[in-house]
This record gives C-alpha cells, sequence and structure tokens, in this order.
C-alpha cells in the first residue's frame, strides 16, 4: 500500500513538473517574438510594456483557460465513463454541451452578445434537468435509459442548432461557428476566474466519490454490496460532471476529444483506481489542452487554427497508436 | 499537494492580474490628444480609406484580407480578418485600431479594449450613408480635414453624375451573386443594393430585408433578372458555369449574354472610398451599356494618383 502510494506521489509530481513546463514553454511562444531572457526577467522583476501586456495580459489567461478547462473536461470524462462502465462515453455525450450550444446558438441570434456564457449554462442545466427527469423512474436512474435519452437530447439539440443556423444571417451564421469551433480567447478576467474555481471545486468534490467510482466499476450490484448507496451516488455524479461541463463548455464552446482520450490515457499510465486517475486527468487534461491550444496559436501564426481541430487530429493520431499498441502486448 | 498546488496558480494568477490592472490606466490619458501616429487596420475597407486619405505611412498592420492592396504589400500582418491575432497585434503598440463589428474581431476589440488600446469599430455591412461617415470620422481623428472634404466632395459628385445620368432610363432587373453553393445575392440594407439603384438598376434582391440573405435557385429564375454581376472572379465558377446550372437557360440575362464577370473582385464588395469612384460607374456601365460607355465618367484615380485598384 505504501509502495503504490509513493508511485502515485510520483506520477503527481512528474505531471505537475510537466504541466509548469509546459505553461512556460507556452507562455515562451507566439505571435509576437520575445526572448527567452525578457520573459524570465519580467516574471521575476515584472515591468510595465508591451511585453509584459503580452505575456501576462494575453498569454497567462490563456494559459489558465487552457489548463483548467482541459482539467475540468477530463474529470468529467472520467467520472462519466467510471459511472457508464462505458469507454466510449465522454462529457459531450448526453446532451449537457448540446444543450448549451442551444442556449449560445440562442442568445447569439437574439443579440444577447455579452451574457453569452449565461445562455449557454441555462441552456446546460435544462438539458441536465429534461435527461434527469426522463432518465429517472419511480427515483431510480437507470443507466441505460440515462445513455439513451441523453445521447437523443444531444442530436435534438444539435439538429436544433443546424435549423437555427440554416435560418440565420451570415454574421450571426459565423459567431455560432466560431462558437462551435471553440476557442480559449477570452479577455473576460472575471470569467476565466469562475472557470478556474469552479473546474477546482469540482475537480475536489469528484475527489470524495473515488472510491465510489472504483466501487462501480464492479458493477452497480457488487457497490451496493459494498454499502454504497447507489442510486444516490449515481445521480450526484450525473450531475457534478454534467454541471462541470456546462460550465466549461459555455465559455469555451464544444473542444472536442479532451474529455475522452484523456482518461484512457491515464488509465494507461497511473491504472484505473480513481484516487489517483481523477487527480492525473485533471493535471493530463490541463497538459493535453495547453500544448494543442500552444499549437493552435503558433503553427500558422499570426494565424490561428480552432484549438478543437488541433486536439483532434493530435489526440485521435496518438490514440489509435496507443491503442494499436496494447493489441500487440 | 496536488489542491494547494492549484491554490498557488489561483493565488499567483491574482497577483499578476493586479500587476497588470496597473499600468492600464496610464496608457488611455496619453493616447487621446495627439493624432494616431501607428494604425491598425482590421479590414480592407479601412485600408483602402487610409490610403486615399494619405495615411498609407500611419498604418502599421492590417489583416491578410488586405493582399490584394499593392500599397501595403510591406506591413506587417496581424492575422486574419475571421480572426485577428490579438497578441500580435498588441505587439505593434498600435495608438488606434480600426475594426469591424463582424463576429471573428468581437472577443479581440473586448479585450484591446481592456488593454487600454484605442478602438474604433465600424459597421462593415451598412450602406453607402456608413462610408460618408467612416471618411468623416477618420478626418476626426487623424486630422486631414482637406482630403477628406475633397474625397466626400468627389464620392457625392459621382453619385450625382451616375444618378442623373440613369433616372430616365427603363430599370432591368439586376441579380448580383454574392455566393455561390449557397447561393447568396445582396438585399436590402447592403450597399450593393443601393448602387445598383443610383445606377439605374432593379435588384432582384431589395424585397428581402436582409442584407446578404441566402437565396434559392428558384427564386432567382422566377424573377427571371435580364442583368446577372458576378463579382467574384479566377474562382473556376465564372460566367460560363452559370450558363450550365440546370434551369437557368432560360433567365433573360443568359438568353441575351447580359452576364458580367469582368469587374474586379474588390471593385464592388468593398465599402471604400473606390466603390463609389470606380465600382458605381463601372456597374452602370455593365446595367446600361448603351448609355455609359466606357470613356466616360470612370477616372481611374480617386485622390492624388494611389489608387489604381480596378481590376484587382
Amino acid at each position: 500500500m505504501n509502495r503504490k502510494l509513493k508511485n502515485w506521489l510520483i506520477w503527481l509530481f512528474t505531471l505537475t513538473g510537466f504541466l509548469l513546463i509546459s505553461a512556460f514553454f507556452s507562455l515562451s511562444v507566439g505571435a509576437d517574438k520575445i526572448s527567452l531572457a525578457k520573459i524570465v526577467s519580467l516574471i521575476f522583476a515584472p515591468e510595465a510594456g508591451i511585453e509584459s501586456t503580452i505575456l501576462f495580459y494575453i498569454r497567462f489567461p490563456r494559459i489558465l483557460l487552457a489548463i483548467f478547462i482541459g482539467g475540468a473536461l477530463a474529470v468529467s470524462g472520467v467520472i462519466f465513463q467510471g459511472m457508464f462502465r462505458n469507454p466510449l462515453v465522454g462529457p459531450y455525450t448526453l446532451g449537457v454541451s448540446g444543450g448549451a450550444g442551444l442556449g449560445v446558438t440562442l442568445g447569439i441570434i437574439l443579440g444577447l452578445n455579452f451574457t453569452l456564457p449565461l445562455a449557454g449554462m441555462s441552456g446546460a442545466i435544462l438539458a441536465i434537468l429534461l435527461v434527469y427527469f426522463l432518465a429517472s423512474r419511480k427515483g431510480f436512474l437507470r443507466i441505460p435509459t440515462l445513455l439513451l435519452i441523453g445521447v437523443m437530447v444531444s442530436f435534438l439539440s444539435s439538429s436544433l442548432i443546424t435549423l437555427i443556423m440554416a435560418l440565420a444571417d451570415v454574421t450571426k451564421l459565423h459567431g455560432i461557428l466560431f462558437w462551435i469551433m471553440g476557442s480559449l480567447e477570452e479577455s473576460n478576467i472575471g470569467l476565466i476566474r469562475l472557470v478556474i474555481a469552479l473546474s477546482t471545486l469540482g475537480v475536489i468534490f469528484s475527489f470524495f466519490f473515488a472510491h465510489h467510482l472504483n466501487a462501480f466499476s464492479l458493477g452497480e450490484e457488487e457497490a451496493l454490496h459494498l454499502g454504497i448507496n447507489v442510486e444516490r451516488t449515481k445521480k450526484i455524479l450525473f450531475i457534478l460532471a454534467s454541471l462541470l461541463t456546462g460550465s466549461v463548455v459555455s465559455v469555451s464552446g464544444m473542444i472536442g476529444f479532451v474529455g475522452l482520450a484523456v482518461p484512457h490515457f491515464m488509465r494507461g499510465f497511473v491504472g484505473s483506481d480513481h484516487r489517483i486517475l481523477l487527480p492525473a486527468a485533471f493535471l493530463g487534461g490541463g497538459i493535453f489542452l495547453l500544448l494543442c491550444d500552444t499549437l493552435a496559436r503558433t503553427v500558422i501564426s499570426p494565424m490561428e487554427l480552432p484549438v478543437g481541430v488541433i486536439t483532434g487530429i493530435l489526440g485521435g493520431v496518438v490514440f489509435i497508436y496507443f491503442l494499436s499498441k496494447k493489441k500487440k502486448i | 499537494m496536488f489542491f494547494s498546488k492549484s491554490l498557488k496558480v489561483i493565488v499567483i494568477s491574482l497577483i499578476l492580474f493586479s500587476f497588470a490592472n496597473c499600468g492600464k490606466e496610464k496608457n488611455e490619458v496619453s493616447q487621446l490628444k495627439k493624432p494616431p501616429q501607428r494604425i491598425i487596420s482590421l479590414a480592407p475597407g479601412f485600408t483602402e480609406t487610409l490610403i486615399d486619405l494619405g495615411l498609407k505611412d500611419r498604418i502599421v498592420g492590417v489583416t491578410t484580407s488586405c493582399d490584394y492592396l499593392k500599397e501595403v504589400k510591406e506591413v506587417e500582418r496581424i492575422g486574419l480578418y475571421m480572426k485577428p491575432s490579438l497578441e500580435k497585434i498588441v505587439g505593434l503598440s498600435p495608438d488606434l485600431v480600426f475594426a469591424t463589428d463582424y463576429v471573428g474581431q468581437r472577443q479581440t476589440v473586448k479585450a484591446l479594449e481592456k488593454l487600454g488600446i484605442r478602438v474604433e469599430v465600424f459597421f462593415e455591412e451598412k450602406g453607402i450613408e456608413e462610408l460618408f461617415l467612416r471618411v468623416k470620422r477618420i478626418e476626426e481623428i487623424c486630422g486631414v480635414q482637406r482630403k477628406a472634404d475633397l474625397l466626400i466632395q468627389k464620392m457625392q459628385e459621382r453619385i450625382r453624375e451616375v444618378r442623373t445620368r440613369s433616372s430616365s432610363l427603363s430599370r432591368p432587373r439586376v441579380y448580383v451573386e454574392v455566393g455561390y453553393n449557397p447561393l447568396f445575392t445582396c438585399g436590402k440594407g447592403s450597399f450593393i443594393d443601393e448602387l445598383i439603384e443610383i445606377a439605374g438598376g432593379e435588384n432582384i434582391g431589395h424585397e428581402i430585408n436582409k442584407p446578404y440573405p441566402r437565396v434559392s435557385a428558384e427564386f432567382i429564375i422566377s424573377k427571371n433578372p435580364e442583368v446577372i454581376i458576378l463579382p467574384y472572379m479566377g474562382r473556376g465558377y465564372g460566367k460560363e458555369t452559370l450558363k450550365k446550372r440546370k434551369g437557368w437557360q432560360r433567365i433573360s440575362a443568359v438568353l441575351n449574354d447580359r452576364i458580367y464577370d469582368d469587374i474586379g473582385p474588390q471593385t464592388i464588395t468593398i465599402l471604400a472610398p473606390n466603390l463609389i469612384l470606380n465600382g458605381l460607374p463601372e456597374l452602370a456601365k455593365r446595367i446600361h451599356p448603351e448609355i455609359f460607355k466606357s470613356n466616360s465618367p470612370t477616372k481611374p484615380s480617386p485622390t492624388g494618383g494611389e489608387g489604381k485598384r480596378e481590376g484587382g
């Protein structure tokens, strides 16, 4: 047991170190060339100027956002996958992101440009409630029903988004498209702080359910035998992971693949004990999205790629590589 | 251990943000007084207008949409019109940024304003009136009164000239294809719609109350336009492919060979003085070839010989 703990600490330490290195790397590259020496001196002795504005006011908030959004998505993915015992489920499977998307789309159409995250969050919460009440029968939340209804709500909202897009003005259409592609460029510092707070809270809260998730991996009945209040846990986990996804998606749009793939990578590295898997997924998701976003904003700089493109391509290729290697062993 | 790490990150971020906030207000005050010397333009329409007003040397950054303008070949590119790079803009330390109300620029505008950089937002897809307002606004900000007045006068003169000559003529139905697959045309509220009216035509999209509506082929065929204008050029689907589209052969413009794809792509699609000075006469020539001959009233240069941009 002690050895296991040591092993876990080593993993957490390594991942944290890697996260910090990635953050520094991301801080040092961008459309505007700033020398490493200058960056180091600015970090230790901040002074006003263009370079410090770019570093601390443009790059740094974006790095924070990438880390916490990537982390939240990965944690939400771990919870959903653990709860459904299904490796194909991700944060976007259950219609939460669809609801958020519908909310944002309606917000754009109605011209509520300054409250888009709020519109997204309302949409997400409505979707969560809809899925929750449709899937629960006499106080029981049945996993297969939950999955089916979630997927249907997801399809329904994406069709509604398409319908709205077909009727929308060109400029509003572009707004919707930009949102769907996802972006981590957010200038509202209050919003960034909110995401950091929510995502941190969500991860801390989820950690208390690591044991429950471990028990779930044996099956619902076994979890019941282990003395877990299965129904209550399912509800809490569903709402927790959905809120986590909803708040993140409302701010950054639908950045795909992080929540689906990172849990798998992390399971491969640290094992499937949720006590280590949850924090490791948070760190891994943060690292992954941060590196993808760094690529997205530097590859064809000063132009920028949508970050979802990078997460999809990079994540997909690495994921397939890992899977095919696993088979051979 | 991991929790305390994230707490640390939050604390550090809060400290850094409060630092960044300090420097901000100072910038704002010093920038308001003197006319701006380092201008960034986020749309070709602004760049053209600035060049026409003799402010070319003050432009320090443009988007890649300005690549067709010889005058700004050497100027730094700050990304796409659809998504300008915030970092690149800030790195050029501009004292004025001209931006549009286009969604792709909204984030950038918000961020620039938060950083204390002066931003002027103009409406990109509005009528001709907006162009005059824009020239006047630039005149106020940059102190180029004489040139601006001259430019406005020239544009008004050109409009009057074309309108006088076209007013007594019959008004052929005109279809301008802004986009193909899906089909987009220009409706009420767009400057092309106004230009068609001045040039003596009847825009078939005028009844649609949207500047750039998506339309069906059926709508166009049922309107039976007498003149078709294809403002884009050299993208592989010009005049000849249009003739081959199913069901389009019976359209009057196709029967009488009145499809025009020879107006330069930037001549009638960009809201800038060039639109009035060159685009309008070019359009009038296509709508009423019997009256507007190629020798008049088009004179190629708007102000001071810098604007040879027809044909793109």
